[in-house]
Formats: structure tokens, C-alpha cells, sequence
């Protein structure tokens, strides 16, 4: 059963202001009938009216409320309907109580003071995503094609990429994946951190179908979760890698490229969890691959430490990050699209912005494969210090 | 994808040659075959790479469950002759950390017979 909108989504919290907030904000998402809001005040009464109402699609929940904090009622939610979605709010740079929620199958977590339009963004995030699994599950129960399976986890795939990018003035930021027909297995995220500083990242799960999907998601949310208040990202990687060896049953793992940049002073900080390095492309048309940092891809082996590397980048500089679906994009001959072809194409019209540098890789990777139907994932993002940054 | 044993030495080290293309239609195959050769209890296993054409991410993925197989066992698994193309991807993968590359039988042999 795929339900249409509106969505009714729990909100809990001891904060009684908090309602008339949620509310006034959300006020053109319920009126456009998109969102429904009940509201309970901590896990009891919130159990109680999940108990009570069998239509809600997902809760939005506080961690720390009398009663019963917001940590223990996620372990309950899947004992009253295992296909509710959960996100959580906790304070700040709180790693050990997201971590925690996230074990305790949180979809997703946004920070205090809320920032309405990334609960926005998430909350949609959450609804696509449960749209996505509710079709896998309808789909499940007749015989699954492995076709059909492969749809879902694309899906479930576009579901997490965000749509929107940061709009600053030192910096442009502008990402893409194109989906391969039947291998998949790219996701690329940015995240906001403090002081201006901006997160990103690519990267490239080892497998596909709904499994793949799922460690795809895990991976996106535990580095998000992971940047925010780290002390690098090497960091970043060495504790995404240990979250995600916990659970990895399988032999998947994930390559990962995630970069910080700072707007105050044009340093550039990447480390590489077993991922192609950055591409630094220079105004004049030069380019150069940033050192590789050795790191070992994630989710295989246990207590890894991440070199992290770090560069300034000048103002008109550009970095591209990309997965092998662009780097190994093949001739119907097995020739390779290769870097330079990649260098070209961003550095091309250097009065272009970061957005038509980035669509022109995706155009000419395709007019270099010509018919040959692509064999992998192609994402690339486009990151560039603005000239006056 | 061919799968050829083209060695088993003395003290047990068997080497598999691995030709052709190892994707998504015959991974299933790949991991049955190696997890197999590794379950019996071979000690020491040298994979022959030099006509691998194409090798998906999801079965490097198979090697490196067979290598930590291998080690948990007290085995080993060792690769050699390595397409110049794959090593670049077993390089930027970190894969080269984990499981030992070497640039011809013999000197993988060696290796695995200490």
C-alpha cells in the first residue's frame, strides 16, 4: 500500500512552544496538504498515540523528555509498526546520542536550534524514502523480478541525494549522479558544519539491489553524522568505517571521498577511505590529482586510521570529486573517458559556474561513450572558490 | 570467466588462473568457486590474474572475504601478475593493504610457502 499525502508525522517534545512554532513554520506544507502534524509531549504519550492512530508515517522526536526520552521510544516504535520512519533532534555536535539513535534505526537527525528548512528537506527525504521502502514491501509479496528490485533500490538511491546546494558567496557547489541501468551504487551528500565550513561528499557502495541501498543510506547518515563536530575528516572516515564494520555481515563496503572546506582562509581538507583523489583544476586549464591518502575503502576491516590531506585553494580554483563511472566511462573500443577528458570539460569556458562546469562532465562523458550504454554510475561534483572568495 | 587450477605445489599451495570477465552474472559463480577451493583447506592460494579482463567491485569484495577466510584459517591468499589497470584499482582502493600483490607466480608462491 503506497499512501498519498497529506503525511501525518508525530511530533515530540516537552517543549510546549515548540508546537505553535511547528505549526506557524510548516504552515504551507499542511496547507498545500502535504503534512498533517499530531504532537505528544514525551515517548509515553507518544506510544500511546501511535497505539491509537495507525496512519501516522513518521515521527519527529526530542532525546531528552520526562517520562521516556526520545532513545527509548525508538526502540518501541518497531514494536507498534516496524515501517514507521523516524527522525531525531538532538543538541548540537551530540555524537554519542545520534550514534545511538541511528543504531536504534533513526532514518535521520537534525540538529538544535532546528533550522525549519533542513527539517524541511529532511522530513521529505524521510517521506520519499518511506514511499520507496512501502513500494519494495507491496512489491515483495509478488514474485520480484530482479529488474523490479533493482527500480526500488534506485529509487531508493535518488531518494537520498540532495537537491539543493549552498548558496555562498565564496564558494559554488554543484553535484549530479546519472544512474546506470542496472549497476548502482553512487551517492554523493553535503552537509552544513559551524563557522561556514561546508562537508561533501562521494562515493561508490560495492554492490547494488535493496542491500546496497540500505548500506548506501547507512553510510550517507553516519558520516553526517560523524562531520558534524569531528576533528577532520580523517576522523570522519575512521569512525564511519567502525560503525559500518559492526554491521556488515557481507563483504560490501563503500569507497568514500569527504572533503571540508573553510570559506575563511580557502583550505581544502579531504581524506580518502579508498577513493579516486581529487581532481584541482586551475583557472588557466592545468590540473593536478591531489596526493592520494591512502586509506583503506570502509566497512571491511575494524580500527583503521585515515590520513587526512590538506590544500589552499586559490580564488578560480576548482576541485572535482567523481566515482570510476566517470573516470572508466568506455568506448564501445574499451577506451576510457580518463582525466584528462575530465579536466577538459570542467576547465572548458572558465566563465562558466560551478553548475555548468559540472553539467558539462556529464555531456561529455556522454558524447565520448557515444551509444555505448553506460556500465556504472556517474557522479561528479563540482566545487570551486568563487573569484572574489 | 574461467576458472583453471594450473598448480598445486608440494606443501599445498594451489594457484588458480582467473581469465576473462568476473561481473555481475558470474560473481555468484566466482565466490562459490574460490569460497570452495578456500573451505577445503588449501593453505596457501595464489590467484594468477594476468588474462582477468574485468573484475566488479562486488567480487574484489569476494577476494577480500576469501583472504580474511584464508587468514582466520592460518592460509593465505595471495594475487600475482596483475593487469596494470587492476593494480591501479587494488591501489586506490587501499585492497593492495590487504591482500598481497605480487609481480609473478613464483614470487607469490614463495610467499605463501613461508
Amino acid at each position: 500500500m503506497v499512501v498519498k499525502p497529506p503525511y501525518k508525522i508525530l511530533v515530540v517534545d516537552d517543549e510546549p512552544d515548540l508546537e505553535p512554532l511547528m505549526l506557524q513554520r510548516m504552515r504551507r506544507n499542511i496547507r498545500r496538504g502535504q503534512y498533517n502534524f499530531v504532537f505528544a509531549r514525551n515517548g509515553v504519550q507518544a506510544l500511546d498515540r501511535l497505539h491509537q492512530e495507525d496512519d501516522i508515517d513518521m515521527v519527529v522526536s526530542d532525546i531528552n523528555m520526562p517520562e521516556m526520552d526520545g532513545l527509548t521510544l525508538l526502540q518501541q516504535i518497531p514494536k507498534v509498526d516496524p515501517n514507521i520512519r523516524s527522525i531525531i533532534v538532538s543538541a548540537y555536535g551530540d555524537m554519542e546520542n545520534i550514534r545511538t539513535a541511528m543504531n536504534r534505526g533513526a532514518f535521520d537527525f537534525v540538529t538544535k536550534p532546528i533550522d525549519f528548512r533542513d527539517l524541511r528537506v529532511t522530513i521529505d527525504r524521510t517521506l520519499q524514502h518511506l514511499m520507496e521502502w512501502r513500494e519494495a514491501l507491496a512489491s515483495r509479496d509478488q514474485l520480484v523480478a530482479l529488474q523490479n528490485e533493482l527500480t526500488v533500490a534506485s529509487k531508493m538511491q535518488q531518494s537520498i541525494l540532495p537537491t539543493h546546494f549552498p548558496d555562498h558567496p565564496g564558494y559554488q557547489l554543484f553535484a549530479n549522479m546519472e544512474p546506470a541501468r542496472s549497476v548502482g551504487g553512487d551517492f554523493f551528500d553535503v552537509v552544513t558544519l559551524e563557522n561556514e565550513r561546508i562537508g561533501m561528499t562521494v562515493a561508490d557502495v560495492s554492490d547494488k539491489g535493496v542491500p546496497a541501498a540500505l548500506f548506501m543510506m547507512s553510510t550517507r547518515t553516519l558520516i553526517k553524522g560523524a562531520a558534524i563536530g569531528s576533528a577532520g575528516p580523517g576522523d570522519v572516515l575512521r569512525e564511519v568505517n567502525n560503525l559500518l564494520f559492526e554491521d556488515n555481515e557481507t563483504e560490501m563496503f563503500v569507497t568514500v571521498l569527504y572533503a571540508e572546506y573553510n570559506p575563511a582562509n580557502g583550505e581544502f581538507v579531504y581524506a580518502s577511505g579508498g577513493h579516486d583523489p581529487p581532481l584541482l583544476v586551475r583557472p588557466d586549464g592545468s590540473s593536478t590529482s591531489l596526493p592520494l591518502t591512502g586509506g583503506i575503502a570502509l566497512g571491511l576491516l575494524p580500527d583503521l586510521n585515515y590520513r587526512q590531506n590538506s590544500v589552499i585553494l586559490e580564488p578560480g580554483e576548482t576541485i572535482v570529486l567523481y566515482t570510476d563511472g566517470v573516470s572508466e566511462a568506455m568506448t564501445s573500443d574499451e577506451e576510457q573517458f580518463g582525466l584528462e577528458r575530465l579536466r577538459d570539460a570542467v576547465a572548458a569556458d572558465p566563465g562558466e559556474d560551478a553548475a555548468a562546469a559540472n553539467e558539462a562532465v556529464f555531456e561529455a562523458v556522454s558524447d565520448f561513450v557515444g551509444d555505448n550504454p553506460p556500465s556504472d554510475d556517474i557522479t561528479c561534483l563540482t566545487f570551486r572558490r568563487t573569484v572574489s572568495g | 570467466m574461467k576458472l583453471t587450477v594450473v598448480n598445486v605445489t608440494e606443501n599445498g599451495v594451489m594457484v588458480v588462473a582467473i581469465e576473462g570477465r568476473v561481473d555481475s552474472s558470474t560473481a555468484p559463480k566466482f565466490r562459490r568457486v574460490l569460497g570452495g577451493v578456500a573451505d577445503a583447506g588449501t593453505r596457501g592460494l595464489v590467484l594468477d590474474l594476468e588474462n582477468l579482463r574485468f573484475i566488479s567491485s562486488a567480487s574484489l569484495g569476494v577476494l577480500l572475504e576469501v583472504t580474511k577466510a584464508q587468514a582466520r584459517r592460518g592460509g593465505m591468499l595471495a594475487v600475482c601478475s596483475v593487469p596494470d589497470a587492476l593494480r591501479k584499482i587494488l591501489e586506490i582502493s587501499g585492497f593492495d593493504q590487504i591482500i598481497p600483490v605480487h609481480d609473478s607466480q613464483a614470487e607469490a608462491l614463495a610467499a605463501c610457502s613461508r
